[in-house]
């Protein structure tokens, strides 16, 4: 995953299995080669929580974003304090290494 | 194929020990479930503990402090399965002939690690991102509100009914009642989930003398048998999964029925892993004791309280009795073998002959769970 905005993903190029992150092996065939790709920009909240550790400061929003390439990513929603929804279309970009969602109008 | 017996309980009340040994916690717990068995010490022909965070070795250093020395020792690590991952252990063992008197051990101290939620895999990529375990049930029970339109009252029942039960229970953490309007104005942990829908941080310890049935029935203490004890881990994917559907117990409730010969409706009496409210009402749906969004309406209606059709957590749960994560998994094999012979006192389920227990242990990416153990006991 690249550090500005845009995620990338690795395709195996045996079995075209995808990862967030590139592994040594690919998990489902054991390949060790894989093509990085442009991953996606937008997806679909499939839950989400705002957690708390008892300091307001410290509240923060965590949900799985369902992708277009079949991943389900973990992302932190930004911002925390919106009225997020199950199946809320979201755009998806990294931000200083995290992955980071936010609201998008549905189309 | 040999059949095995719970000969003897043993279970220390659970709660916060901080200035207490780890193997001091432990220790009375073996001795009293020795003593249920009419068994010395030097019965014992093999020992599995189950803990998590008590470092290396804990078996050993608890029986060193008994004098039981010189016996072989298993320790097991599988999360909060991990006592029943050591019954599991203890089971096949004496199934296959290997031996006939097991001990199994679970055993905790969270209070050692200073409070808060469980320590995760710093490696784990969504731990890094922000994952622990009360976000990752609280997003299941987000998904089971937008799914079924459940409500935040509907969970907070779940802890209303754990902690009437858990008042019942001399060997619970938590033995005071709570209004749902309590539990809801708690504070909050991760949205819809307060503090007193999760388990609480504590420490605790169990112990069984696990037999053949043929020692079992030489040595005339009371005991039940071991119907199915089943094992097994979750299935990776980092693409799509229901969270409303715990795969896991879903796959392992089906396997432990076929091995017990039984199915929902034959179950008297049920402990499942209710860490977090959302967790029990996903439990009654995946072991078949309610329908598919059928979990609330059997809640309200009494079903699963005690007095119900199928009373589920009768010693007040992981939320009540307390989550000591090693020692759970043991802990209730000691409430559902003691419901079985009729011995729980105000909390006693009338006429239990069938009882399920079944323990999971999560918090690792791309798993619902990663480990899941059930055992069916029948007297």
């Amino acid at each position: 995953m690249l550090a500005d905005s845009k995620i990338t993903i690795s395709r195996c190029r045996s079995c075209g299995h995808v990862s967030a992150e590139t592994p040594d092996l690919c998990p489902v065939c054991l390949s060790g080669e894989f093509i990085l790709e442009a991953g996606p920009t937008e997806g679909m909240l499939y839950s989400f929580t705002r957690v708390s550790s008892g300091d307001k400061e410290a509240r923060y929003a965590i949900g799985y974003v369902d992708t277009s390439v079949g991943l389900r990513m973990l992302t932190l929603l930004v911002p925390a304090d919106l009225a997020w929804k199950c199946d809320q279309p979201v755009a998806v970009e990294v931000v200083a290494g995290d992955l980071h969602a936010s609201a998008m109008a549905a189309a | 194929m040999t059949v095995v017996h719970i000969l003897g309980t043993g279970m220390v009340a659970m709660g916060r020990y901080p200035d207490r040994k780890f193997e001091d916690i432990a220790a009375p717990a073996i001795v009293e479930a020795l003593r249920e068995a009419g068994l010395e010490r030097s019965a014992i022909q093999g020992v599995w503990c189950g803990s998590v965070f008590a470092g290396m070795m804990p078996g050993q250093r608890i029986l060193a402090r008994i004098g039981m020395t010189g016996v072989p020792v298993t320790n097991v690590e599988n999360a909060c399965s991990s006592s029943a991952t050591a019954l599991h252990a203890a089971v096949t063992a004496i199934r296959a002939g290997e031996l006939d008197v097991a001990l199994v051990i679970g055993a905790e101290k969270l209070t050692a690690l200073g409070g808060g939620t469980l320590p995760l895999n710093r490696e784990d990529p969504e731990v890094r991102a922000g994952l622990n375990m009360p976000a990752l049930y609280a997003m299941r029970a987000h998904r089971y509100i937008h799914d079924f339109g459940a409500t935040p009252d509907d969970l907070a029942a779940v802890a209303v009914k754990a902690r009437r039960h858990g008042a019942m229970n001399p060997l619970a953490q938590f033995r005071s009642e709570v209004t749902a309007e309590a539990v809801l104005s708690s504070r909050a942990i991760a949205e819809p989930l307060t503090l007193f829908q999760c388990c609480p941080t504590g420490d605790g310890a169990a112990a069984l003398v696990v037999t053949s049935e043929a020692f079992a029935r030489r040595n005339g203490a009371q005991s039940v048998r071991v119907v199915a004890s089943h094992l097994t881990s979750g299935r990776w994917t980092n693409g799509e999964r229901d969270m409303t559907t715990p795969e896991i117990t879903v796959r392992g409730s089906q396997e432990a029925y076929e091995h017990a010969a039984l199915g929902p409706a034959d179950i008297h009496v049920a402990e499942v892993h209710d860490a977090f409210t959302i967790a029990e009402l996903l439990y009654y749906e995946a072991f078949g004791f309610t329908g598919r969004g059928e979990a609330v309406a059997a809640l309200r209606a009494g079903e699963t309280s005690l007095g119900g059709r199928l009373p589920v957590n009768p010693s007040g749960g992981l939320l009540s009795k307390g989550h000591p994560i090693g020692a759970s998994g043991a802990a209730q094999i000691v409430e559902i073998t003691r419901q079985l012979l009729g011995r729980c006192g105000s909390r006693q389920v009338a006429g239990a002959k069938v009882g399920l227990a079944h323990v999971t242990g999560g918090g690792i990416a791309g798993f619902d769970h990663g480990a899941c153990a059930i055992h069916i006991l029948a007297r």
